[in-house]
């Protein structure tokens, strides 16, 4: 990830004032569907970037097309991808769960 | 032959340890949505004994709803699914169930269709449905266990208000038809993207023949596909041929009847669950304690997440935990919107009401239907019926209540 796509938006709430500063930490991404030694891959995400740019670096982790939809599911919260990532306590090697998105059919 | 019956059809299941077909067949289940899925589960529950379901479902039966939609047949294309699905239980699977059809969207059926069922059960197929049946069921408390299909993937979803995530916790984002049927400046303005042409196409033939393009119609295709073609012409996107269209604009998801059964039958297995919580004091003491005895070894619980894919034949559990600051289930939504159920002898003034309610500034107090005032000293029959809702606000500050009217027998 580079200084790009580090994005700043002053009226998004909860924000840092340093939010600005690239801060990369080491998350686990977990892809339940795989074979359970197969399915945690790690990978360096900032901090204080968006969820968005998080569920980028999932797909790029696992190779899921864009045309899939996945979230994100940290501690039980569904992770909203406008938010910033600091806004959900993320720390060093927190496991990120990923779930399809947007199953709608009935 | 016929002393060799056991003497109930639901022997087998009477089997079960821990069982209780009484608590099954005193239930009431609403069942919004009666397609893939919903038919399904009507089907589960009809044949587990539910004592009463309510089904709702606005829609049609069309012809590619065949391939899995066991409850319709090739002469039912065109009738409506909910009232189709009542008499097709009815006559198939359970002659004793009671079934309630509303072939109607959710948002135009009586409450009390919501208020007197015990469980929810969700089985609608787009999003705005979904946020409906989930506002509902945190207003009344009530357990909604909600599901839906893609393709080779399906998912349940167990809210308990207030208790685990609800639908609306940490605002999943709509799908992208959701967000371009909510952005009207697509429709007026020069498309964007490529998939606007399509969209103004659909609202292009909305308002030329003041109806929506029917699937089965070729016609239809056709204009439609001109109408966007139009459009990509003129803003230099490539051409749409009908297949993509449809599914651009009529969101057909991908359907098959083995993912909708896994799905459905998760979702049947835990309406039962939901039920056994729901009425667990109905039990007798022995089982009571041996379903505690699970529960506190959490030998029986109710995920609030499943998803299941066909792909990998995975079943992956998670527990959602809810959004303190959600829309619809967060702590200040629920004390500024929840309903207060309150007794009332009909033939009483609003007075006697606002007197009972806000007993220190009963003075202060005015009262609403809707937008319409109550006055203080009109008899309450004359203005409300059994169940309606009003508002109490005050004239000195911010502060409301809301209030359910039962009339005293």
């Amino acid at each position: 990830m580079s200084k790009k796509d580090v994005i700043w938006d002053s009226t998004t709430p909860g924000k840092a004032p340093d939010s600005g500063i690239e801060k990369m930490i080491k998350v686990r991404f977990k892809d339940p569907q795989l074979p359970p030694d197969q399915n945690i891959r790690e990978k360096y995400i900032n901090i204080n970037g968006t969820v968005f740019q998080a569920i980028n670096a999932a797909r790029d982790a696992f190779n899921i097309p864009e045309v899939v939809p996945i979230a994100l599911l940290f501690k039980g919260r569904r992770m909203n991808p406008s938010n910033n990532l600091s806004s959900y306590g993320i720390e060093q090697n927190a496991i990120l769960m990923i779930v399809p998105d947007q199953i709608k059919g009935g | 032959m016929s002393q060799d019956l056991p003497s109930s059809k639901y022997d087998r299941q009477k089997r079960l340890s821990l069982w209780d077909q009484q608590i099954i067949e005193d239930s009431q289940i609403l069942i919004a949505g009666v397609g893939g899925t919903g038919s399904e589960v009507a089907k589960n529950l009809a044949l587990l004994g539910t004592g009463k379901l309510i089904l709702v479902d606005a829609d049609t039966i069309e012809f590619s709803n065949l391939n899995r939609q066991m409850l319709f047949r090739e002469e039912d294309v065109g009738e409506k699914k909910s009232e189709i699905a009542r008499m097709r239980i009815q006559e198939q699977y359970n002659p004793d169930i009671k079934i309630e059809s509303f072939p109607d969207i959710l948002q135009r059926i009586p409450q009390r269709a919501f208020r007197e069922v015990d469980i929810i059960a969700g089985c609608v197929d787009n999003f705005l449905a979904r946020q409906f049946i989930n506002a509902m069921a945190v207003e009344l408390n009530k357990p909604l266990i909600d599901s839906a299909t893609d393709g080779f993937f399906g998912q349940v979803q167990y809210i308990n208000p207030r208790k685990t995530a609800c639908l609306a916790c940490d605002n999943p984002a709509p799908p992208d038809e959701t967000r371009i049927l909510t952005a009207p400046c697509t429709l007026v303005g020069a498309p964007r993207q490529r998939e606007h042409c399509a969209w103004k196409a659909l609202y292009d033939f909305n308002t030329s023949y003041d109806r929506e393009p029917l699937e089965t119609s070729q016609e239809d295709l056709s204009i439609l596909t001109n109408f966007a073609n139009k459009y990509a012409k003129k803003y230099n996107y490539s051409n749409f041929d009908e297949k993509e269209l449809l599914q651009l604009i009529l969101f057909r998801v991908p359907s098959l009847i083995t993912v909708n059964a896994v799905t459905s039958g998760i979702q049947s297995q835990e309406i039962l669950k939901a039920l056994f919580l729901e009425k667990r004091t109905s039990f007798k003491k022995n089982e009571m304690k041996r379903l505690d005895f699970l529960i506190d070894t959490h030998r029986f619980r109710i995920p609030s997440l499943f998803i299941y894919s066909a792909l990998t034949g995975s079943i992956n559990t998670f527990e959602m935990v809810p959004d303190p600051n959600c829309l619809v289930c967060g702590q200040p939504t629920i004390d500024s919107q929840t309903f207060f159920e309150v007794e009332v002898d009909p033939s009483s003034k609003f007075k006697t009401l606002f007197e009972k309610t806000q007993p220190k500034k009963s003075k202060d107090t005015v009262g609403f239907l809707g937008n319409k005032l109550l006055p203080e000293d009109g008899i309450i029959a004359d203005f409300l019926s059994d169940g309606d809702r009003i508002t109490l606000s005050s004239l000195v500050g911010d502060e409301e209540i809301r209030l359910q009217i039962k009339f005293q027998k």
